[in-house]
């Protein structure tokens, strides 16, 4: 007993001597040293074998700490000798984020997070914290490189991103781009949630069902001349609550709120060219095929075999067939008449016929026999819009439909045309490049896209949603251009075809609820595109998509030429801030030097009587337009060092329509400076042209009295069969210091060939019925001289503008016949009052005449006169590190329009403040 | 209509063999005896003009040498940032770089008067009657400005890239006080292809000035150049027009 006390007594000595010996154990709070390196990773509380302490008693400080704040359970508070201070905000530094291995990354703030996790209600979440935009403006770039490899990942808002023009092309992609580059390979993976994407909050945006996007592009060099790439893009739609791994997610899956039985389809065949009013769809006969979910295949028009080797009975049923005209032995629909054929599933007829019951079909396909120019869409009661009305997928993207080749009309291209119904689940386009620099000469670019268009059907007891029926259309489009210049002589090829269905756009689920409805009619809020219309190539996209805020109101092509974002031709014109409601060309003083638009001269390959440069459509920007395949070649010489003379020839066609573009070109350009006189430029451009292919357009129109508006321009189509001809000429004498003279001469004409013909033997649209020759005559001669005397500085300008004008349509809203003379004289004198501070004063007196009649009672067009007189004074001074321009003064205009009873007087005054950075 | 088109293709290729194009060599001084008195020319092309010990030096600078001074702005393409020059980009019609600009490198030296000012216009006139005036660092801007498309980030930096390399080099718009030196680029167009001789005016150097601070005594400098001028041919072959 004795030496069991005594072991124990030393076992106690020897621990209370460890106990004074012992280090203090800082637990993980020092980190854990591993392999030479120290992590943080999560190890939980730990025992704290100095605290233990057998009192009542509740500790109110913490343990851990026990040794700064001794065995105390509380302290009183006394801040005479230290006053108190606020508490601080515990995250005033941030919050700390570890990895999903457990390692610590960082005390700082979550920026972005998105994650997917599955099978889970509201699995998808993105959240992107107000520290995205405050502190990184919406744009994270992570990068790192070594020898030749470089590499980047970042997150953001507006990225411009392009794979190639087929297959991604936006200015204002919202998601993740990864790019890596060595000196032989480039590559580029994007994803995004375009669902919610720009959504910016302190909780995630959780949802289950959403639209992903996946896209990538790997580039190599091959050799010295050539590049190879490949592109991928897939936009689809998931929803997290299925298993993951189910099926293959690029073909995208049906999302909840679509995930009901289809009872009801309506197939509506209409004509694919209304406008001839003949050949349209012709209906002979249709077939349903239904397949159910235990391996029958029925018809009903013949017997099929199921799965299981027996043979189906014919299902004893008919759609409900509306509209069209009954011929001999078919239905037709022409013009704008429309055949529909309603299959109703849950219907009297349906169910006395003992078809399947709706919850027991996987897949529905129709056969239909037609001829002629049909057009056929479909829809059912799960392809909807807002209101729950069954709409058609071309309501939403033109291009969703089924158009017959051409415009047949004497029904040889009688065909079955068959249809597996779906709704649409994932777009996906897959493409390759090729692109050779100088061999042999040449170079070539190329690129080749196949578009697949995913569906799946419906079917509300199926709970894999990757198990729907699945069914795929295809677009493909290719381009193939070739150049070789060997100086003198160079040689230009081009050819491509782009289906009519080719599409770069996909339906995106949208956010009301979470069961991811799609309203399939709703360009602006369901349609997310992978090439945007950007005609003007600035950063707001040109039409209105969901996250891509409003559509750009002010597109105006080769109009900003000193990329200010103001039209060229009324440049002092300020949205909102300081609005200008007169042309240039029209506004007193400032059209002395602006012309016209119509002066311009340009390229017009698509014969519809507006500059290629200056084109503003409703289209995706593809290299070429969607429904055409053609050719383009030239070829041609320099002729010494100031003229160029191309010859070419164009053709080009519609693929689902019968219209065609048939052109022969030549285009001399001439620009010579000459020392003694001046420059003097001839440009000559002939076209023999048959298109009747429509390129519809928006324009920008800046008239008086409108800033500038976009509006809608149908191609008159003015070369159907027709010389063209545009020639321009201008001489600028540049060598006096004080006198300069100006002189521009434009002709263009439209003549057409065989128009008596055509006028007696067509139907003529109102937006076709063009003149047998339009053509813009114009003639403009300036002169300014500047004399000084003394301080005084004098600027007499003249200017002389005649032009005549007949429109190619014959009653256009905005364009009139005119032929007008102008006279204009202009006196400026400017002279400095103090040494920052100059007066300015001018008059102006226009005078116009008008040679034809019917425009003489316009009030565009009627003679006038006016008289401006205008005082200026201005001052320029540096204040606090700007530099101030201070302008007041008035301007007086008396116009005498012939057209008016009265003349009218209009007074401008103005007292204005700029601040500026200086020179 | 196929016959007319053979006759003008073959017409237009017989014109091509014949085809030319203009030659122009690099900027350089004339000799002392064409210069003004007092005007001498260094073994570099610096034509130095001297009023006691105020030198005003002017430099012709090729394309070659300013795309050496701005080596990594000068090899990216078209996508070269060098503001004096296209880089090495070539116009994809005769795959040939273009001259951006007819740059010289101006220096002045002011060890005689208490303040120098160079107020005046920067000309410089054409034997042929061709006038060139010095282009300001706001219409350098303006013409920079139009690459900035929609002005992305990246473009945007190019500008801003420029537009540093312009502020930091081209001659500084100041005063020149005693003991000081000043040096920097002046700008103008390119010359046209006829031109072979050229007179550089610096007008109005302001060298004393009154009580006010205004302007009492001006001086101007002239300097004299030449370059080839001829053409060449699709082989190579030169013709200079002065031979």
């Amino acid at each position: 007993m004795s030496r069991e006390v005594g072991i124990l007594i030393a076992l106690c000595t020897l621990f209370l001597a460890g106990v004074g010996q012992a280090a203090e154990d800082f637990g993980a709070r020092l980190g854990v040293r591993r392999g030479g390196e120290v992590n943080f990773e999560p190890y939980g509380s730990g025992v704290l074998f100095d605290a233990l302490d057998p009192a009542v008693k509740k500790w109110y400080v913490p343990q851990e700490l026990f040794t700064e704040y001794q065995w105390k359970q509380w302290e009183y508070t006394n801040y005479a000798r230290s006053p108190y201070e606020r508490y601080v905000d515990t995250a005033i530094e941030g919050d700390y984020f570890y990895d999903i291995y457990g390692g610590f990354l960082t005390k700082g703030w979550l920026v972005f997070d998105w994650s997917v996790e599955e099978p889970e209600a509201a699995g998808s979440r993105l959240l992107k914290t107000s520290k995205f935009s405050d502190f990184f403006s919406r744009l994270v770039v992570s990068s790192d490189s070594r020898g030749q490899y470089f590499a980047s990942v970042m997150v953001g808002e507006k990225i411009r991103t392009t794979l190639t023009p087929l297959t991604l092309s936006k200015p204002i992609f919202d998601g993740i781009q990864a790019d890596l580059a060595t000196d032989k390979y480039q590559a580029t993976i994007l994803a995004s949630r375009p669902s919610g994407f720009r959504s910016e909050a302190t909780t995630p945006n959780e949802r289950s069902n959403i639209t992903n996007l996946v896209g990538g592009r790997f580039v190599t060099q091959i050799g010295d001349f050539v590049k190879m790439g490949a592109t991928y893009v897939n936009v689809f739609n998931a929803r997290t609550r299925g298993q993951a791994f189910q099926g293959n997610p690029l073909k995208g899956s049906l999302t909840e709120a679509q995930n009901a039985d289809i009872t009801e389809i309506r197939i509506r065949l209409s004509d694919d060219s209304p406008d001839d009013l003949e050949g349209g769809t012709a209906f002979f006969m249709e077939e349903v095929i239904i397949a159910t979910k235990d391996g029958q295949h029925i018809s009903n028009r013949r017997r099929l075999q199921n799965d299981d080797g027996t043979e189906s009975s014919i299902l004893e049923y008919r759609p409900q067939i509306e509209g069209g005209f009954q011929k001999e032995g078919f239905r037709t629909a022409d013009g704008r008449e429309t055949i529909t054929l309603r299959y109703q599933l849950d219907g009297p007829e349906y169910k006395a016929a003992f078809g399947p019951p709706a919850a027991e079909i996987e897949k529905l396909e129709f056969r239909l026999l037609l001829a002629n120019d049909y057009r056929i869409d479909i829809t059912s009661n799960n392809q909807t819009n807002s209101n729950n009305q069954p709409v058609f997928l071309s309501q939403g993207m033109p291009e969703r439909t089924i158009r017959a080749a051409g415009n047949v009309k004497d029904g040889s291209n009688q065909n079955f045309v068959q249809i597996a119904y779906g709704l649409p689940t994932a777009n996906e386009i897959f493409g390759f490049t090729l692109d050779v620099q100088n061999a042999a000469g040449f170079d070539l670019q190329a690129e080749y896209a196949r578009n697949r268009q995913h569906k799946r059907f419906p079917r509300f007891n199926q709970f894999d949603p990757t198990k729907h029926t699945h069914a795929m259309e295809h677009a493909d489009a290719w381009l193939v251009n070739v150049s070789r210049r060997p100086y003198p002589l160079f040689f230009y090829g081009e050819a491509y075809s782009m289906d009519p269905n080719y599409s770069t756009s996909s339906y995106m689920v949208l956010e009301r609820g979470d069961t991811g409805p799609v309203d399939y009619d709703s360009q602006t809020l369901a349609v997310y595109e992978l090439v945007d219309d950007n005609d003007d190539q600035d950063r707001e996209v040109d039409w209105q998509r969901r996250g891509q805020g409003a559509a750009d109101r002010f597109v105006f092509p080769g109009w900003d030429e000193n990329n200010d974002f103001i039209a060229d031709f009324n440049q002092n014109h300020i949205e909102i801030t300081r609005p200008n409601l007169k042309p240039d060309w029209e506004e007193p003083f400032l059209r002395y030097n602006v012309d016209r638009p119509q002066f311009l001269f340009g390229v017009d390959m698509n014969n519809n009587g507006v500059v290629d440069r200056f084109e503003n459509d409703n289209e995706p920007d593809y290299p070429y337009k969607r429904d055409r395949r053609g050719f383009n070649i030239y070829g041609g010489s320099f002729l010494g060092p100031y003229a160029r003379l191309a010859m070419g020839r164009l053709e080009e066609w519609q693929l689902a329509d019968d219209r065609s573009s048939t052109m022969n070109y030549a285009l001399l350009t001439y620009e010579q400076d000459f020392a003694q006189l001046g420059k003097l430029r001839i440009y000559e451009n002939l076209r023999r042209v048959e298109d009747d292919i429509k390129d519809n357009l928006l324009v920008w129109r800046i008239a008086d009295g409108i800033a500038g508006e976009i509006v809608p321009r149908e191609d008159p189509l003015p070369a159907r069969d027709a010389w063209v001809n545009t020639v321009y000429l201008q001489f600028d004498y540049g060598r006096s210091e004080r006198f300069n003279f100006i002189s521009k001469f434009k002709y263009e004409f439209f003549k057409q060939v065989g128009y008596d013909d055509w006028q007696a033997n067509s139907r003529i649209l109102p937006g076709e019925d063009i003149r047998e020759t339009s053509s813009f005559l114009g003639l403009i001669n300036k002169i300014d001289y500047t004399q000084q005397i003394g301080q005084l500085v004098i600027q007499p300008r003249w200017k002389s503008e005649f032009h005549r004008y007949v429109p190619i349509l014959k009653e256009d809203p905005f364009e009139k016949s005119t032929t007008e003379l102008r006279e204009s004289g202009f006196l400026i004198v400017r002279y400095p009052l103090l040494p920052r501070t100059t007066l300015q004063a001018g008059t102006e007196y226009l005078w116009t005449k008008q040679y034809r009649e019917k425009a003489k009672n316009t009030l565009q067009g009627s003679p006038r006169t006016e008289m401006i007189g205008a005082l200026q004074i201005t001052n320029r001074s540096a204040y606090q590190g700007y530099e101030i321009y201070t302008q007041m003064g008035l301007r007086v205009s008396r116009i005498d329009i012939d057209f008016l009873e009265s003349a009218q007087t209009e007074t401008f005054l103005f007292f204005t403040i700029y601040a500026g950075f200086g020179d | 209509m196929l016959r007319t088109s053979i006759t003008i293709v073959s017409l237009g290729v017989l014109l091509a063999a014949c085809s030319y194009r203009p030659y122009a060599g690099n900027v350089k001084p004339l000799g002392e005896e064409h210069q003004a008195a007092g005007v001498s020319v260094a073994d570099d092309g610096t034509v130095t003009h001297k009023q006691g010990r105020l030198e005003i030096r002017l430099r012709p600078m090729s394309d070659e040498e300013l795309n050496r001074q701005f080596a990594i702005n000068s090899q990216q393409g078209a996508r070269s940032t060098n503001p004096y020059t296209f880089g090495n980009s070539k116009y994809f019609m005769t795959g040939e770089t273009p001259r951006r600009f007819t740059v010289f490198k101006l220096s002045v030296k002011n060890y005689e008067y208490p303040k120098v000012r160079l107020a005046g216009d920067m000309v410089m006139a054409s034997s042929n009657g061709r006038k060139y005036y010095a282009l300001t660092l706001q219409q350098l801007d303006t013409y920079y400005r139009t690459y900035a498309q929609a002005y992305r980030g990246n473009e945007y930096f190019d500008y801003k890239q420029r537009r540093s390399i312009l502020k930091s080099t081209s001659f500084p718009p100041r005063d020149i006080f005693s003991g000081q030196e000043e040096e920097g680029f002046i700008v103008f167009k390119p010359l046209a292809d006829d031109v072979e001789d050229i007179s550089v005016t610096i007008e109005d150097i302001v060298v004393r000035f009154d009580f006010r601070g205004e302007p009492a005594e001006s001086i101007e400098a002239s300097f004299q150049f030449e370059r080839d001028v001829g053409v060449i041919y699709p082989d190579g072959r030169i013709d200079l027009s002065s031979q």
